[in-house]
């Protein structure tokens, strides 16, 4: 096991990276409607945000965030505006819709039903070990 | 740092006069907000070159894919000046043949063949018609995002990773026409492929979508949360 460690910290750091690429995939949207949840956000302040909760997992970036928020904006879960709040550049800050709420609640509860059933399978697995 | 940045990016960011200024804003937005953090140097390196900072600002939204149809109506607006040349340089040749005894010599379309037996016309009008079918194409394309023919059609092409098209793509996607008759075979990728992609178009990574603005009417601040 140790040994293991050690190969996915050195010669493996492509095979880390993509494995959590492929897990962060799934729940980026479920991250990102969770944090808007809270309040609107402009852009760098979600990545931020996103990055402090939860500790850089998943991993997020600009080019994966963006893509992301205009995919919700599209499908009219997220909307956005300008607001310069004093400043000489405005921000452009995404807030959650009603239907943005509905989804978020839908992704929560199946969050929730993935993560029990990986976690008891990985107790079983455990107790037959 | 920014400013170049962002003026390099507008480059290879696809839309219409509403959603690029839209996407540059929100770019500038979020690298001063990054500068007021200190973090423009990790943000810039995060984002990548302007081009992959396009790809990441401008994917996300729907962009359908051109039907065939309209593409072909595209086509013909783009490729008149070519087709005129070709018929031209056919009439003249007849002409020719008629009132001169010379060889009967039909070629369509017109190609960048040099032939000391065609007529000069010929020589000298079917490379101009080639070039403006290649480069000339290429190069509005580059310069104003579509050809005549796109505008008209509603029509946009773009690389395959949401991004303007380079000068090189817009030359690479349009060599089929050097096929001369044989230009269906590359037609025929496109009735099997997903994205209706040409073979050339694969070759170029590029494809052609309709050009839906994806900018949406953005609420006022004034509205902000007041669903919640």
């Amino acid at each position: 096991m140790t040994a293991r460690k050690a190969q996915i910290g050195s010669a493996d750091e492509p095979l880390v990276a993509r494995a959590r690429r492929e897990l962060s995939r799934g729940v980026i949207e479920l991250a990102v409607l969770s944090v808007l949840d809270g309040r609107p956000r402009y852009g760098y302040e979600l990545l931020s945000q996103l990055d402090e909760m939860t500790g850089g997992a998943p991993e997020l970036k600009e080019g994966t965030l963006y893509p992301v928020l205009h995919r919700l904006e599209d499908a009219e879960y997220v909307e956005s505006y300008w607001e310069a709040e004093g400043r000489s550049a405005p921000r452009k800050y995404y807030s959650l819709t009603a239907a943005g709420r509905q989804q978020l609640e839908l992704l929560r509860s199946e969050w929730k039903r993935l993560v029990d059933g990986m976690h008891r399978l990985f107790q079983r697995e455990r107790r037959e070990r | 740092m920014i400013e170049p940045y962002v003026r390099a990016f507008e480059r290879w960011v696809v839309g219409d006069r509403r959603e690029k200024p839209a996407r540059s804003a929100e770019l500038r937005a979020h690298l001063e907000a990054a500068d007021q953090a200190g973090e423009l140097d990790r943000a810039l390196a995060r984002l990548g070159t302007p081009r992959q900072a396009a790809s990441s600002f401008g994917v996300g939204h729907e962009r359908p894919a051109a039907s065939l149809r309209a593409r072909a109506l595209a086509g013909l607006v783009d490729y008149a000046p070519y087709l005129a040349a070709s018929v031209a340089i056919n009439v003249f040749n007849v002409l020719r043949f008629r009132h001169g005894g010379h060889g009967l010599s039909i070629i369509f379309p017109a190609s960048i063949e040099w032939n000391t037996e065609y007529s000069l016309i010929q020589n000298i009008l079917s490379p101009l018609a080639v070039a403006w079918a290649i480069l000339g194409l290429a190069l509005i394309e580059v310069r104003w995002g579509r050809t005549p023919g796109k505008a008209l059609l509603g029509l946009r092409t773009i690389s395959d990773d949401g991004t303007a098209v380079s000068f090189g793509q817009g030359v690479v996607r349009r060599l089929s026409i050097l096929l001369g008759p044989l230009v269906f075979l590359d037609v025929v990728f496109a009735l099997r492929t997903p994205r209706r992609q040409r073979g050339f178009d694969m070759l170029a990574h590029t494809e052609v979508v309709i050009d839906v603005s994806a900018v949406r009417t953005e609420r006022s601040p004034a509205h902000a949360g007041s669903d919640r």
